[in-house]
């Protein structure tokens, strides 16, 4: 469909009644008399605007009497049914789970990341304190085997 | 139909006044103060909801399924959808667009449910008895059909389930309710220049699906 059509088609087809509002703009008018294709979607539009239009209910209908008493039992109904799990489908309480799950998250991150740390710092603690003592009996060896070499060749 | 439909703007046509921006802030309504109460969790406010609509949305049920037991059990279905996800209006749109949307998207997913149930149901019985099934809807379908307007109101329906949610929705509001098009801007948000590329297309759709089903069943034209 060309431009012209197009731009005048929502006004033309307009009529609330079922008719359609004739004539269009003369441009427009000039222009469906030479151009077949935008004649025949025209058509097709009209067409199914006439189908759409068969949608419309009958004027002045309305539900029995009790209506809302009826929605709401059906409310009460849906309330009774729904299981715990429907509670992680809200949309606040899901948020809120999530932020509480993160922050548990961090925290025993948090947690494992400075006890790992302090581990680490004991552990190379007792490793000095451990070479400090093998150095120690290192020297009293020494001292000892320097005594008994004294006294072997004191008794030599 | 040529392709330019989403890079040239709409023409306004002469004689017309076509205003590109009709905003109306939503939030600030008479209806928004109402829909307030109801998120409050008043009771009232919601029974006020259900007087105003229950005759809108009843007649768009019945516009669709034309039967009267269907037509109250959604509409019951309807209201209580309302009452549970009116926490999630967002005011973008008017409260009747909204409840509007609503209600057809419940009268399509009824339509669906149904056909499925159908398809089970036809699935119990022997080969023949389906395929014999399937000839006679067909025999309806491509004869001369007792009531003309009925057959074509069941192939609208039909044609209108292969849209989008939106497209169906601006669609019945332009056709079925009579909407023009600067109606539409408002009740949307949207502007009307949208609303008529959205509107141009959305029928543009519904004759390509009408020349799908046509070819399908072996008819020629619309």
């Amino acid at each position: 469909m060309h431009q012209p059509v197009k731009g005048s088609l929502e006004d033309y087809l307009r009529g609330t009644d079922g008719r359609f509002l004739r004539p269009l703009p003369p441009e427009v008018e000039d222009h469906l008399e030479a151009c077949g294709e935008c004649n025949a979607e025209l058509k097709d539009f009209e067409s199914d605007a006439v189908a759409l239009r068969s949608l419309r209910a009958p004027a002045g209908f309305e539900p029995r009497g009790g209506f809302y008493a009826r929605v709401m039992q059906r409310i009460d109904e849906a309330r009774a049914s729904s299981s715990v799990w429907s509670a992680f489908l809200e949309p606040l309480f899901a948020k809120r789970l999530a932020l509480i799950s993160a922050t548990l998250v961090v925290l025993i991150g948090t947690y494992l990341v400075t006890t790992e740390r302090a581990d680490a710092a004991l552990q190379q603690h007792s490793g000095a304190a451990f070479a400090q003592s093998v150095n120690v009996d290192n020297t009293t060896q020494q001292e000892r085997d320097a005594v008994l070499t004294q006294l072997v060749d004191f008794s030599e | 139909m040529d392709g330019l439909t989403g890079v040239l703007p709409f023409p306004a046509a002469s004689g017309s006044q076509t205003r590109t921006r009709t905003r109306v802030d939503h939030r600030t309504t008479e209806e928004a103060a109402l829909v307030r109460r109801v998120q409050a969790r008043d009771e009232l406010a919601f029974r006020e909801i259900v007087e105003r609509y229950q005759a809108k949305v009843f007649s768009i049920i019945f516009g669709i399924l034309r039967n009267h037991n269907d037509a109250e059990d959604i509409a019951q279905q309807v209201f209580a959808k309302i009452y549970f996800s009116i926490k999630n209006f967002d005011f973008r749109s008017s409260l009747l667009t909204w409840i509007y949307k609503i209600t057809v998207n419940e009268c399509y997913d009824y339509l669906r449910k149904k056909r499925v149930r159908k398809l089970v149901y036809e699935s119990d019985f022997s080969e023949e008895d389906a395929l014999r099934m399937e000839n006679s809807e067909t025999v309806v379908d491509q004869g001369q059909p007792m009531d003309a307007q009925l057959a074509r109101r069941d192939l609208v329906v039909k044609l209108l389930a292969k849209l989008s949610e939106e497209d169906r929705m601006l669609l019945l509001l332009k056709e079925v309710e009579g909407h023009s098009v600067e109606e539409l801007s408002r009740m949307t948000g949207m502007n009307e220049n949208t609303i008529k590329v959205k509107l141009f297309r959305a029928r543009q759709k519904l004759i390509k699906a009408a020349q799908r089903i046509n070819r399908g069943t072996g008819q020629v034209g619309a």
